[in-house]
């Protein structure tokens, strides 16, 4: 049943979903009734957090390192006992300002820099590229193998490395038409994507229950629980010592523990697309109140099940020929659950697209803003000054930048 | 609770929390053996942050 064409038009069929919701989302928005103005939601747009890289890679660094991969999100859930004070008073500097990006809100703290702004652009620009291609490796990855079942067949015997290309360049030209088209449509002077936000929240539910999905049927359904599971797994001295790893130093230890909960801490709050769902697409500041207990059991929630599909699949592929990153896929084909395979394609997908889709519209905001514009305003001879709506030319720009950003990628 | 000492707790939540996630209290859980069948230090980590959301979500004001 899984042939290229049916889960391409799956694909379509979820992306064309997730148009529809956000094109719903900003029609209420301009009839000025926002569906997206709860707590909840902007708990689950937080969770753009994780990416691909979560939803496949935690189980990979799982299945070499044990809980190693914990602080990435343990480091956060500690940051956000913060937000009540420092959160909000962001929050309120940036309303105040206007805000429109990261850059913007550093600059603005030193004098409204343009210089230092301009360089803030940079560096997220050129630090988050390579983390885009990876995103879209994932989903072209997945999509390589999904198509092999029933064989679990790892891309790299496929050696099919032309077509692998050709599905991360389809992928990318797609998520910039999304992009543009709710995060470019119009102007707002508040940089609110309200259908945006809507589409992250419903794909941040979708990647969590995929997730949930395998990982009750591995814990459950290929074995008899999670003690079954622990025990057969200790039962094999190299799989035992993973459960104590931070002694052996094979987490980098407690060391390396600590400083991967402090990275976690920074990172959500200084990600240019956590910066962007937290403090620019925030409605109101009540929603915080939620966010501080919700988005913190969403991510204690997708990573309940990662460690038991980390061993799941070392004891289901022994001889290491099936990449752990592939786990949460490889384990539903090696079964034989074609429905959950694909779900589970959908749920990358899901935590891929969130992930690219708001990091371009925050870069692609910050370079308009504080890249191209300052230039633009400085050369005299274009007298941009003079002219009363820049409107055209700033979509123009983000447009441009969008459509560049993912083609790097 | 005034904005105050709600702040204050949240301070301390954090500061329990870097605590409760680092050496040496991290060590005392790093041993073989199972607790309900699930590896010790991996009951000690979820138990433990579990506990901090449940008190996060204690502190915060719901109106």
């Amino acid at each position: 049943m899984l042939q290229g064409p049916v889960i391409i038009f799956t694909s379509f069929a979820y992306l064309g979903l997730l148009f529809a919701i956000a094109y719903y989302a900003d029609q209420r928005a301009d009839a000025g009734r926002p569906i997206i103005a709860n707590g909840y939601i902007y708990s689950l747009s937080l969770a753009v957090y994780a990416t691909a890289w979560t939803f496949y890679g935690s189980v990979g660094r799982a299945a070499s390192d044990g809980v190693g991969f914990l602080p990435i999100y343990i480091g956060p859930t500690l940051m956000i006992a913060l937000w009540w004070v420092v959160m909000r008073k962001i929050l309120r500097i940036s309303k105040q300002n206007r805000i429109t990006s990261l850059a913007d809100f550093i600059a603005s703290r030193y004098g409204k820099s343009a210089l230092l702004g301009g360089i803030v652009t940079v560096i997220a620009v050129v630090g988050i590229l390579p983390y885009i291609s990876l995103q879209l490796k994932a989903v072209s990855t997945s999509y390589s193998i999904l198509v092999q079942y029933p064989e679990v067949v790892m891309p790299a015997q496929l050696g099919a490395q032309t077509m692998r290309e050709d599905t991360a360049l389809w992928v990318a030209l797609i998520l910039a038409a999304f992009t543009i088209a709710f995060g470019t449509r119009h102007l707002d002077a508040a940089e609110h994507h309200q259908g945006m936000v809507a589409a992250i929240a419903f794909e941040s539910l979708v990647k969590l229950l995929a997730f949930l999905a395998v990982g009750v049927f591995v814990t459950f359904g290929i074995y008899h629980g999670f003690g079954d599971l622990f025990s057969r797994a200790a039962a094999q001295p190299k799989l035992a010592a993973m459960m104590t790893p931070l002694e052996g130093g094979v987490a980098g230890g407690y060391a390396g523990w600590v400083w991967l909960t402090i990275l976690s801490m920074m990172a959500i709050m200084f990600l240019p697309r956590q910066f962007q769902v937290a403090v620019i697409e925030n409605l109101d500041e009540k929603h915080l109140k939620k966010a501080i207990w919700v988005f913190p059991v969403y991510m204690l929630a997708i990573n309940v099940f990662v460690l038991p599909i980390a061993f799941g699949g070392l004891l289901r592929f022994p001889d290491g020929g099936v990449d752990a990153d592939t786990f949460v896929l490889t384990l539903p084909m090696a079964e034989k659950q074609e429905l959950l395979a694909l779900l589970v394609f959908i749920g990358g997908l899901s935590a891929a697209t969130g992930m690219v889709i708001v990091e371009t519209i925050a870069l692609s905001t910050m370079v308009c803003n504080d890249l191209v514009m300052p230039v633009l305003l400085r050369l005299r001879s274009l007298r941009l000054t003079e002219r009363p709506d820049l409107t055209q030319l700033l979509l123009a720009i983000r447009r441009g930048a969008t459509v560049l950003i993912l083609l790097l990628g | 609770m005034s904005d105050e000492t709600r702040s204050q707790r949240f301070v301390a939540l954090c500061m329990l929390g870097l605590l409760l996630f680092n050496y040496p209290i991290l060590a005392l859980f790093n041993v073989s053996g199972t607790f309900f069948g699930i590896p010790i230090l991996y009951a000690y980590i979820f138990i433990a942050w579990a506990a901090l959301i449940a008190l996060m979500a204690l502190v915060v004001d719901r109106d």
